[in-house]
């Protein structure tokens, strides 16, 4: 089972939905001991940083999440929460798991970045946020181009992985994605066993 | 590269679509999910929900039809119509909408913009501005505030929003094409992205709006809705006039 943390950041119906769709069984809970017992977690998330780092405390999840060994889902903000630290607003830090920040995207265009664009090697997926990972090149799986600056889209280290972009709202393709990461999860847990 | 969008937007009035979409394939055309699912299959990069019937007391669009577009869906959903305190954002967005769109309470009570920024981000407010070209009109479109167009806009962003969502008065219904002029005059003002409504009669307004103007995307109801063309058209012709759209996954059609 995976865990959905909730932590009021937005729409998660549709996130629900798209697991069912593509067949994995997902639970949406802020309690800390499924948290604790699920196989893999995804953390959603809009809005501002600081305001989700403060939800999730006031949950008891953050620590809970900074000291779990899983597979790590996070989605838009919650993909940037798993940074060390963010200067949006002022400077908060994050869960830690990935080595960088977060900034705002350093673009001389319309902000927020809203709407479809492509990852370098891929299809197009919806994105929504004016804020971004500064983060190593090794790190980065994909990225998309907002005139001339390289949003990272598809971050991954270890067990935790970040999409910038929604894959519940981006089409077939956006399914497609989130499929890709669950198998890749029914494969960590059996090498776990080994 | 950023795509531009097409976004058909749903009129609902007391939870049915009004206007005459007509997809011989459906047989329930009045219900606003199952068109919203059609008009994604045919490459819809967004859809909006206005409900025409909503005011602050009685609100129309039926959380179980919010919730099984936001389940069904697989594109972003705007929801807007009636929209008074930020009680009717936490609601509408709880049950599945991605952005919610605020147009005469804003008006009247700014502080809304920032209340819901501050609890769920920029990314869900998008300020829908009704107007002639030079000032903000309200309650659909019939009451002139004499608030300047320019200040209005530039008030929103500065307060948080995410989008904008001008329509043109003058032109909602004409089929005279979008109002150029205007939404160059916003886009100079403003640095977020804008979304342009009111006076679409054919593929080529479409063409002639993203060739004109740095305008995101463009809301298309009644030529969709009374089949004058279809996405693919409008999207076919973008393509050939270059100017940049999501093709679809698995899709190639274009």
């Amino acid at each position: 089972m995976i865990a959905i943390i909730d932590y009021k950041a937005g729409n998660t119906e549709s996130l629900l939905s798209a697991c069912r769709e593509i067949g994995i069984e997902a639970k949406l809970t802020n309690d800390t001991k499924t948290v604790t017992l699920c196989d893999a977690i995804i953390i959603p998330g809009v809005g501002a940083f600081k305001t989700a780092i403060e939800n999730l405390k006031a949950a008891g999840l953050f620590d809970i999440l900074k000291n779990i060994d899983k597979p790590i889902l996070g989605i838009c903000l919650g993909m940037q929460i798993l940074f060390e630290r963010s200067c949006e607003g002022e400077e908060t830090e994050g869960l830690g798991f990935i080595k960088g920040e977060i900034i705002k995207i350093p673009v001389n265009a319309r902000l927020p970045h809203i709407g479809w664009n492509n990852l370098n090697a891929g299809e197009d997926v919806y994105f929504v946020h004016s804020y971004m990972a500064n983060v190593a090149l090794k790190h980065i799986v994909s990225y998309a181009d907002y005139c001339g600056i390289r949003i990272p889209a598809i971050v991954k280290y270890k067990n935790v992985t970040g999409f910038q972009f929604h894959p519940e709202k981006s089409g077939e393709y956006g399914l497609k994605l989130l499929r890709e990461w669950y198998c890749d999860i029914e494969r960590y847990k059996c090498l776990k066993k080994e | 590269m950023l795509k531009k969008r097409i976004i058909p937007c749903l009129d609902i009035k007391d939870g049915k679509v009004v206007k005459g979409i007509n997809f011989s394939n459906l047989t329930d055309v009045g219900d606003p999910v199952i068109l919203a699912k059609e008009y994604e299959k045919y490459g819809a990069d967004e859809i909006v929900f206005l409900d025409i019937s909503a005011t602050c007391e009685n609100r129309a669009i039926a959380g179980e039809i919010l919730k099984r577009a936001a389940s069904a869906l697989r594109i972003p959903l705007t929801i807007g119509g009636g929209m008074c305190s930020i009680d009717d954002f936490r609601s509408i967005l709880r049950l599945g909408a991605d952005k919610v769109s605020i147009n005469s309470a804003a008006v009247k009570n700014p502080d809304i913009i920032l209340q819901v920024v501050k609890e769920f981000g920029t990314q869900c407010v998008v300020v829908a501005i009704d107007t002639d070209g030079e000032n903000v009109f309200i309650n659909g479109g019939r009451l002139n505030t004499g608030i300047k167009l320019t200040d209005w806009v530039k008030k929103c962003e500065a307060l948080g929003a995410g989008e904008v969502l001008l329509t043109s008065i003058n032109r909602d219904g004409t089929k005279r094409g979008y109002d150029i002029k205007t939404l160059k005059k916003v886009a100079k003002c403003i640095n977020m992205p804008i979304i342009a409504s009111g006076g679409c009669g054919s593929v080529f307004d479409i063409v002639d709006l993203f060739k004109k103007t740095e305008c995101s995307g463009a809301l298309v109801a009644s030529i969709l809705h009374y089949k004058a063309t279809t996405i693919y058209e409008i999207k076919r012709e973008m393509i050939k006039n270059r100017i940049p759209i999501r093709k679809g996954y698995n899709n190639d059609k274009f």
